[in-house]
């Protein structure tokens, strides 16, 4: 049986790579990685298994992010954009993490993700992605 | 021949990801509608000729399983092409859909997968869009 951390860490790179085009650029060096701004996004699942799915990214994240899943070449995403596409992504990787945990006949019900507010959103033993152009953190808490 | 689409999702950015990945893939699109859940794709469907409906699942107001069994249930929409682009992982609520008409196209999307679906269903043969797919992208 798959570890969740392990479900989640695979599901989120397949779904960076294969939504947002980002990958995972290995560990930061020292003295990187300090994140002076997050931007932070939730959801909840109920069905065989119940949990809490909580996703923080770097703040210079969102904008590659919304530009790369929009295939915006020369135009900033709007702020809308941003917190839509961070909505969707975690709303993605959930939907990939949930078969991986409970196999593919398992009926659940995801919630709407949600926008949190970053600022003292402590995310609970997360995993951590080094990713080209920003850090992301993960956190799957089941109830 | 061009195809008007209504594409309904809470997503904005879904939204406009599938009606870019559709001319991607050679898909020849004609007005492209839009909902944000299946309320406001019904009221788009009473007005508007549609020939291709994608349809996401989980949405507020009315989800996507609903609105497609309202759209069954009615004989004006009974042989819509339908189309769920969705993040669900079980099968079994995927053979529900399936038993319902509607072709399933798993989230992230490739051009290339939607251009196949979209040739079944419709039993048409797309031209290679200038843009070409099979570039291994996905959205």
């Amino acid at each position: 049986m798959i570890l969740p951390s392990e479900a989640l860490r695979r599901a989120a790179e397949d779904t960076f790579a294969n939504l947002a085009f980002m990958f995972p650029a290995g560990e930061a060096g020292e003295g990187q990685g300090e994140v002076s701004a997050w931007r932070a996004v939730a959801l909840s699942f109920t069905g065989p298994l119940n949990g809490k799915l909580a996703m923080k990214v770097s703040d210079d994240l969102p904008g590659p992010i919304a530009a790369n899943m929009l295939g915006l070449d020369d135009e900033t995403p709007t702020a809308e954009q941003q917190a839509d596409a961070l909505r969707e992504l975690l709303n993605v990787i959930c939907g990939n993490m949930l078969p991986i945990l409970a196999g593919s006949e398992e009926v659940f019900d995801v919630g709407a993700p949600a926008i949190v507010d970053a600022a003292g959103f402590e995310i609970q033993d997360p995993i951590r992605l080094w990713l080209e152009g920003g850090v992301a953190e993960l956190s799957l808490v089941l109830t | 021949m061009s195809l008007n689409i209504l594409v309904v999702d809470d997503s904005l950015v879904v939204r406009s990801m599938i009606i870019k990945t559709l001319r991607i893939a050679g898909v020849p699109v004609g007005q492209a509608h839009q909902a944000a859940n299946g309320q406001e794709g019904l009221e788009i469907i009473k007005k508007e000729w549609i020939d291709l409906l994608f349809v996401d699942i989980n949405m507020p107001v009315m989800n996507g399983e609903e609105m497609i069994e309202r759209i069954r249930e009615n004989d004006e929409w009974a042989d819509l092409p339908i189309i769920v682009v969705s993040t669900e992982g079980s099968q079994t609520r995927i053979e529900r859909l399936v038993q319902k008409g509607a072709r399933f196209i798993h989230k992230p999307f490739s051009p290339e997968c939607v251009r196949e679906v979209v040739q079944d269903l419709l039993g048409i043969t797309l031209e290679q869009s200038a843009q070409g797919v099979g570039d291994d992208s996905s959205f």
